[in-house]
């Protein structure tokens, strides 16, 4: 067995004014400890839970929509005991639907795979990657928590008030989303929008502490260049949100402004509601103002949710590999090409909008552009396969996963990149299975990958391998059974968010398959149930992990499983790269990037003996 | 005249290409589909060979390499020049679509204003000019003639819809306060569906509209029993 | 990196300023200057935005570094800025036969 270098490190550095001493050593109470955390671990962890808890919620819904699509308009008597401003006599109701579709991207993209990804491994990780005892602003960390829960809460409850949940579509374009008259949700929308906005408190307080303590809380040696590739997604990430966050921000009270005070931002002069003109407002809105604002967000926001799953997963890739990331400088100029680019693209969202053809030219070059950096990305980790020698563990089977779905999802993306023909599979489900492909087979691909990867340093014990290869499997092929199909929707020309698709003859040829894609869906639900059961089991009963269970590079697997509050007890010293697997002339096939090359440990302590004897 | 349904297809793929421009933006599409489908399989299959090939066997060290410039700046440029190409490529045919000076010329118009949740059409009349007394007006029904540019002018009166007949593979939202318009020239006379492709609210799923592709004569008639008809004349239903 | 303390005169002044700018906003708000409403109204607000970033949020007195990330923000600010005009003041250039 390996001999683990303890993290005791010769050099001691001192501790950074008011990111360790506020915690003290003095014994912790419960509440302080589990509830109000500051610990950087504590609040990741609370992030997973809480994300974990709104994936089912989003999953839920997403059981909701495709028992819907199988099944167009079918009595389900099991779905009676709910209150019959959804579901009349088992039959899921119109409006129900667009809440059901509208509230599972919103709970998934704001309350699941965005606090998975900034919340629970941004927050977990950074510190122990960049051997940091905490985050710079620990209580900023923890308000982050409960402002990011607040928020979820609160979109929750929007499903139980007089209206329902908003039903426009997580973009909310108005003047559906303006007008309670014309959509029929009054509170709910109120509430959407609130919820929106406290989120994005809580994701512009993560997003200022991750980028100070990447930037001011680097461990001696842990140059930019030898961070891992996790913590520079994260980093990069962490600017894209505090860039484009505000933007929706504006967006969305100026919406709220519109629904409260009866401001006209987005709604024209011209406009009729039931043919009768609207009376008390000015008008004079601009109707694509709002998809201007709200997608020169929701693009970089795309970015921001797969950044991080990039990062994660070319960590996880290269341990498993035994070997060096490919490419690693290109690896890092790719993700802050990809993150510069995204602020330039969100018109291909607009191309069938009415905007000007001439900025559609525009917006497509650029949006062919952001393409190059994902292929680089690709290529690369390809070459950190090739030649490795892999594990197949769990971790490694969602990492190449992830790589092997998010190819699908970027290919599909060139159809839409492409005006001309953006103008036929636009807002089909063509871009449905896309999306999917990019935030599920990518995003929560890696996001599985990280919890295996990371459960040993979070909780001090293994997950099951064999409940998790199920898993993967099961996700693995369901997920392609609900998602691909989506793509030959959309080529025979069915529409997104539709009801009833069978209203269309040119449609209902494809119920079969879409009740199919629904089985799928149900299956792949149920397998999340498999993977909570593991994550409970073997948060009691699972197999010790010790120190380093997977022979990692990486500072965190230094420590203790779990890290103390505080994590290092000296401030460790960084000698090269995350990713020295398999370095000839080394007897193990990994290098920790702490432990110090033969004969420092001695030099340095002449030069101690010298300093303090001369 | 031939009574036309809209089709239903067996098949699960592109739907009929029924106007002037279909054929090429099916092309553009088959072109970026072999292209993706390559690169999927190039990818893919590499992955699935590394996976396979360097399974673990004990005792074999993984190759030490940090990277190779040259492969870098090869896959760097070569994906650069494919897509611009397709940039290039697709934005001819975007223009010629969108592109409002390249609209064909002298081609009658006809208004859709769409509202929750209905296709309000109104056609010129024999006077070729909206907004006079011989103006045609119908609901969910569009006449247009097989081989004759026409001009679809949009303009939403409450909410965003979108225009979506997927055998013209056309597409354009309907935004209220902003008019657009789209120009389209069938080809073959038939029945087809008009969808809303933009979500407008609880009824949107059944808002949709029949568009008929006719002979000029037919069209003639059809104005002719319309007009002098008062505004609010009811749309005859051609087929029985 | 010690920290510039900024006297109580100095943000008693700057609210001051910015007290008198809302109250020359809304005097401007009842003229009547054609196409210069909209231009008078956000040079206003531009001087009490650029008020408020240099002192009570400190820009002014702090490292370089800072100062280049207010602009780097400006920056990304215009891009939106930009490209979203681009299509608004565009619109009214296109012409699509029969008016």
């Amino acid at each position: 067995m390996a001999t683990l270098v303890a993290p005791a490190i010769v050099r001691k550095k001192p501790t950074k004014p008011g990111a360790h001493d506020a915690h003290g050593h003095h014994e912790l109470s419960f509440v302080q400890k589990y509830i109000f955390s500051q610990d950087h671990k504590r609040i990741g962890i609370q992030f997973m839970f809480s994300s974990l808890f709104f994936l089912l919620v989003g999953g839920g819904l997403a059981m909701i929509v495709r028992l819907e699509l199988g099944w167009p308009g079918h009595a389900f008597k099991f779905l009676s005991f709910l209150p019959s401003t959804m579901v009349a006599g088992g039959v899921i109701l119109p409006e129900f639907y667009n809440s059901a579709f509208t509230m599972h991207a919103t709970f998934m993209i704001f309350f699941a795979v965005m606090p998975f990804l900034m919340g629970t491994f941004a927050n977990f990780l950074i510190p122990l990657h960049i051997g940091a005892p905490d985050m710079a602003f620990p209580k900023i960390n923890m308000l982050s928590f409960w402002f990011a829960l607040v928020a979820g809460i609160i979109m929750f409850s929007s499903f139980f008030v007089k209206g329902g949940a908003a039903g426009g579509g997580w973009t909310n374009y108005p003047p559906l989303s303006d007008l309670s008259e014309l959509s029929g949700v009054n509170v709910g929308q109120n509430l959407w929008i609130i919820s929106l906005l406290i989120s994005g408190v809580a994701s512009l307080m993560g997003a200022v502490n991750y980028i100070t303590t990447v930037v001011n809380m680097r461990c001696p040696g842990m140059s930019f260049f030898r961070m891992p590739l996790a913590i520079w997604a994260i980093f990069v990430t962490a600017i894209l949100l505090l860039l484009a966050i505000p933007v929706l921000t504006s967006a969305l009270v100026l919406l709220l402004f519109d629904r409260t005070v009866h401001t006209s931002f987005f709604i024209p002069s011209t406009i009729l509601v039931a043919g009768q003109p609207l009376v008390g407002r000015s008008g004079g809105g601009q109707v694509l103002l709002w998809q201007h604002l709200f997608w020169f967000f929701g693009h970089p926001e795309v970015y921001i949710m797969i950044l991080p799953a990039m990062g994660i997963a070319s960590d996880i890739l290269a341990t498993f590999a035994r070997k060096p990331i490919f490419g690693y400088k290109a690896m890092v100029f790719s993700i802050c090409g990809i993150a510069v680019l995204g602020f330039f693209v969100w018109g291909h969202h607009m191309f069938q909008s009415g905007m000007n053809p001439l900025l559609g030219t525009t917006f497509m070059i650029s949006t062919m552009l952001i393409a190059v950096p994902s292929a680089i990305k690709t290529f690369n980790w390809l070459g950190t396969l090739y030649g490795g020698n892999f594990k197949f563990t769990t971790a490694f089977l969602f990492a190449v996963g992830f790589v092997a779905m998010f190819v699908i999802g970027g290919l599909s993306g060139i159809f839409m990149a492409s005006t001309p023909v953006d103008i036929f599979i636009h807002d089909t489900y063509f871009i449905v299975g896309h999306i999917h492909y990019v935030l599920f087979g990518g995003s929560i691909f890696a996001i599985f990958a990280g919890v295996y990867y990371w459960f040993p340093k979070m909780f001090g014990r293994m997950l099951n391998e064999t409940l998790g290869k199920i898993h993967f499997w099961l996700v693995f092929l369901t997920f392609n059974g609900v998602f691909f199909p989506m793509h030959i929707l959309g080529i025979g020309g069915m529409m997104r968010r539709i009801y009833d698709y069978t209203q269309y003859p040119h449609l209902s040829h494809f119920q079969g398959l879409n009740a199919f894609m629904s089985v799928c869906a149900f299956i792949l639900g149920a397998s999340t149930l498999l993977f909570l059961f593991n994550l409970f089991w073997s948060m009691f009963k699972g197999k010790p992990s010790g120190m380093n269970p997977w022979h990692a590079n990486t500072l965190e697997w230094t420590l203790p499983s779990p890290p103390v509050h505080g994590n290092f007890s000296e401030t460790p010293h960084v000698f090269r790269g995350p990713y020295e697997y398999s370095v000839p002339g080394h007897t193990e096939d990994y290098w920790p990037q702490n432990e110090p090359p033969e004969g420092w440990l001695e030099r340095a302590q002449q030069m101690k003996a010298t300093a303090t004897h001369g | 005249m031939a009574q036309a349904v809209p089709p239903r297809y067996k098949h699960w793929w592109l739907p009929d290409a029924s106007s002037s421009y279909a054929g090429q933006i099916d092309d553009m599409f088959y072109l970026i589909l072999w292209i993706t489908l390559f690169v999927f399989f190039l990818v893919e299959g590499a992955l699935i060979v590394f996976l396979w090939k360097y399974r673990y066997k004990n005792g074999r060290k993984a190759i030490y390499t940090h990277g190779n410039n040259t492969l870098e700046i090869t896959w760097t440029a070569i994906p650069a020049v494919i897509l611009v190409f397709l940039a290039v490529f697709s934005n001819s045919l975007w223009s010629e679509i969108r592109d409002p000076n390249k609209f064909p010329k002298n081609a009658p118009a006809i208004q859709i204003k769409p509202r929750q949740f209905e296709w309000d059409i109104t056609y010129p009349g024999p006077d070729k000019k909206f907004g006079t007394a011989d103006d045609i007006q119908t609901i969910n029904q569009l006449f247009l003639v097989v081989n004759q540019p026409v001009q679809i002018k949009l303009e939403g009166q409450d909410v965003i819809h979108s225009f979506f007949v997927p055998e013209f593979r056309i597409k354009q939202d309907a935004v209220p306060g902003m008019p657009t318009a789209v120009w389209i020239k069938p080809i073959k006379e038939a029945q087809y569906e008009i969808a809303c492709a933009e979500l407008c609210g609880l009824g949107h799923y059944r808002m949709k509209g029949t568009v008929s592709i006719i002979s000029q004569d037919s069209m003639d008639r059809w104005v002719k029993s319309q007009a002098p008809a008062p505004a609010a004349a009811p749309a005859i239903n051609l087929t029985p | 990196m010690s920290e510039h303390i900024v006297s109580r005169k100095t943000y008693f002044s700057i609210f001051g300023a910015l007290l008198a700018l809302t109250a020359l906003t809304t005097f401007m708000a009842f003229q009547d200057l054609g196409p210069f409403n909209v231009v008078v109204a956000l040079a206003i607000a531009l001087i009490k935005a650029s008020l408020v970033v240099l002192f009570f949020m400190h820009v002014k007195y702090s490292s370089r570094l800072v100062k280049v990330i207010v602009c780097a923000g400006l920056f990304w600010f215009l891009i939106m800025i930009s490209f979203t005009f681009a299509d608004y003041y565009t619109r009214g250039w296109i012409r699509h036969p029969h008016p």
